[in-house]
């Protein structure tokens, strides 16, 4: 369960009193168990979008559906990852990773199985008492993948996750996620701006276009896992994104 | 000092703590559930409520620029419904405690609304209730800086506490007006001051205390856990 899917979506977006559009009619499905990236620039809309199928803010016209549902505001069938990890920071890490079980009334006992499943998951068993100012930004990221999943959500969304980490930590992350990803085959789209990023763990590439954002073209990655970044189709895949992306540069 | 003179500084100290203990739970109470109620009820925010809002909001401003020593004369039909008179100690509470719900409550607001945003969608995506994210996130988040929020209203409190011995509240403050001011008995007044003083320092550092313990409660668990 996790398909999906958006239909004829805009947001416009009211600046002072100037509409300012900020996608426009965007329509999308999205398989259960598929992995996809929306890629583009920075401000085409790419929040904007991941807001609007967590449930924060409304489209302005067209409809979002989950399995059906549609979409009217937040919900634990929707988690959501962000690049700052928005971890609770007076909770320890295992209250951290309970917080969605409790909120849903999951009884004690099983909550704490369940966040044991997801510690070990995220590789962090031994961290469990800790507290988040105590932990790397990559362990925080973790935490927050965790928690995220706890819940058992059907989609998963994540802005950015890895934008705020060095080079090193976040290649290792993004190894680490495409593991998770293909041992709890969820819904996962994420948001990014980095082209290696979209091609190492996408199934499909959403290239987004600016002002208004629109869907510029839908490339699928037919590459095996883990991805090799020496591997001639893989090459070819990003010069084609290049491409799509370089479209979009600012023409300055 | 004459034995006349410290008893008469420990009932008024003990009616000074009086007024000012019962109107600071009272009003914490009521104020810091109102500063939360006028956070979330604003306009996109978890219970976003616009109109409910302002009609509120106007209702703590209304009563925060109103001056306490009117404010203290206005409501004493109020005052002798409540404690059946509207002189002494437990009348003075009356005022007191109303003068300082607005306060607290926009103390109470302006450290709720420092709370990181993300925190709060974080829990709204996790299935939080608007209930639920003000018990288990706003509230624990913001702990350190509503008590802070409280160290400056008791202090405020000792301060208009003394006023409001002035119309016979009773307390430190009428003390030193009556001796100090009005028979010219100055040892008394110093007397006051000097309690006050040292009563507004005790509360400021242990009011600091806590939020600093508040504030570094997590080192402090993990440096026992380690
Ligand atoms: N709350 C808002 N009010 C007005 N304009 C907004 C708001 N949020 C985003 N925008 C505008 O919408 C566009 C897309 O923003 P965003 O979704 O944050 O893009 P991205 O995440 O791709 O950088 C930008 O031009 C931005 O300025
Ligand atoms: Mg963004």
């Amino acid at each position: 369960m996790g398909h999906l899917s958006l239909s004829a979506v805009s947001k416009i977006y009211d600046d002072h009193g100037a509409p300012v559009t900020a996608l426009s009619g965007i329509t999308l499905d999205i398989a259960d168990g598929e992995f996809c990236a929306i890629l583009g620039h920075s401000g085409c809309g790419k929040t904007s979008l991941l807001n609007m199928v967590a449930g924060f803010e409304s489209p302005t016209s067209g409809s979002i559906t989950v399995d059906r549902q549609a979409v009217t505001g937040p919900g634990w069938e929707r988690t959501i990852i962000f690049q700052d990890y928005a971890l609770f920071p007076w909770a320890n890490i295992r209250d951290n990773v309970a917080f969605g079980l409790e909120m849903k009334g999951v009884p004690p006992a099983e909550r704490r199985r369940i966040v044991d499943h997801h510690l070990s998951l995220v590789g962090l068993a031994a961290f469990a008492e800790r507290y988040p100012h105590q932990l790397s930004g990559g362990m925080k990221q973790r935490v927050a993948i965790a928690r995220a999943l706890a819940v058992q959500p059907r989609v998963l969304l994540m802005d950015e996750p890895f934008a705020a980490l060095d080079d090193q930590t976040r290649r290792a992350m993004q190894g680490e996620l495409t593991r998770i990803w293909q041992q709890e085959k969820k819904t996962v789209v994420l948001v990014t701006h980095s082209i290696d990023e979209a091609i190492l763990l996408a199934d499909t590439v959403v290239v987004l276009s600016r002002h208004p954002g629109r869907i510029k073209r839908i490339v699928p990655i037919g590459l095996d896992r883990p991805r090799d970044e020496d591997d001639p189709a893989y090459a070819v895949l990003r010069k084609e994104l290049r491409a799509l992306i370089h479209d979009e540069a600012d023409p300055i | 000092m004459s034995q006349r003179l410290i008893g008469l500084l420990l009932d008024a100290l003990w009616e000074t703590l009086a007024m000012v203990g019962v109107s600071c739970f009272l009003a914490a109470l009521v104020g810091i559930p109102l500063g939360v109620v006028l956070l979330v009820t604003q306009r996109g925010h978890i219970a976003e409520s616009p109109l409910f809002n302002r009609v509120v909001g106007a209702l703590v401003n209304a009563t925060r620029s109103t001056p306490f020593i009117i404010l203290m004369v206005a409501i004493i039909p109020l005052t002798r419904l409540i404690v059946g008179t509207s002189i002494g100690t437990w009348a003075a509470a009356v005022p007191l405690t109303l003068a300082a719900i607005p306060f607290v409550a926009r103390l109470a607001e302006a450290s709720l609304r420092e709370v990181d945003p993300g925190l709060i969608e974080a829990a709204q995506a996790m299935g939080a209730t608007p209930r639920q994210i003000v018990a288990k996130v706003l509230i624990p988040e913001a702990l350190p800086g509503i008590v802070a929020g409280m160290t400056i209203t008791v202090v405020s409190l000792i301060g208009y506490s003394a006023m409001a011995g002035a119309v016979g509240g009773g307390g430190l403050g009428d003390l030193g007006i009556r001796y100090g001011y009005q028979r010219f008995e100055g040892e008394v007044m110093a007397a006051v001051v000097v309690v006050l003083i040292v009563l507004v320092s005790l509360v400021q550092w242990a009011g600091d205390r806590l939020a600093r313990q508040l504030n570094k409660r997590l080192t402090a668990k993990q440096a026992a856990a380690i």
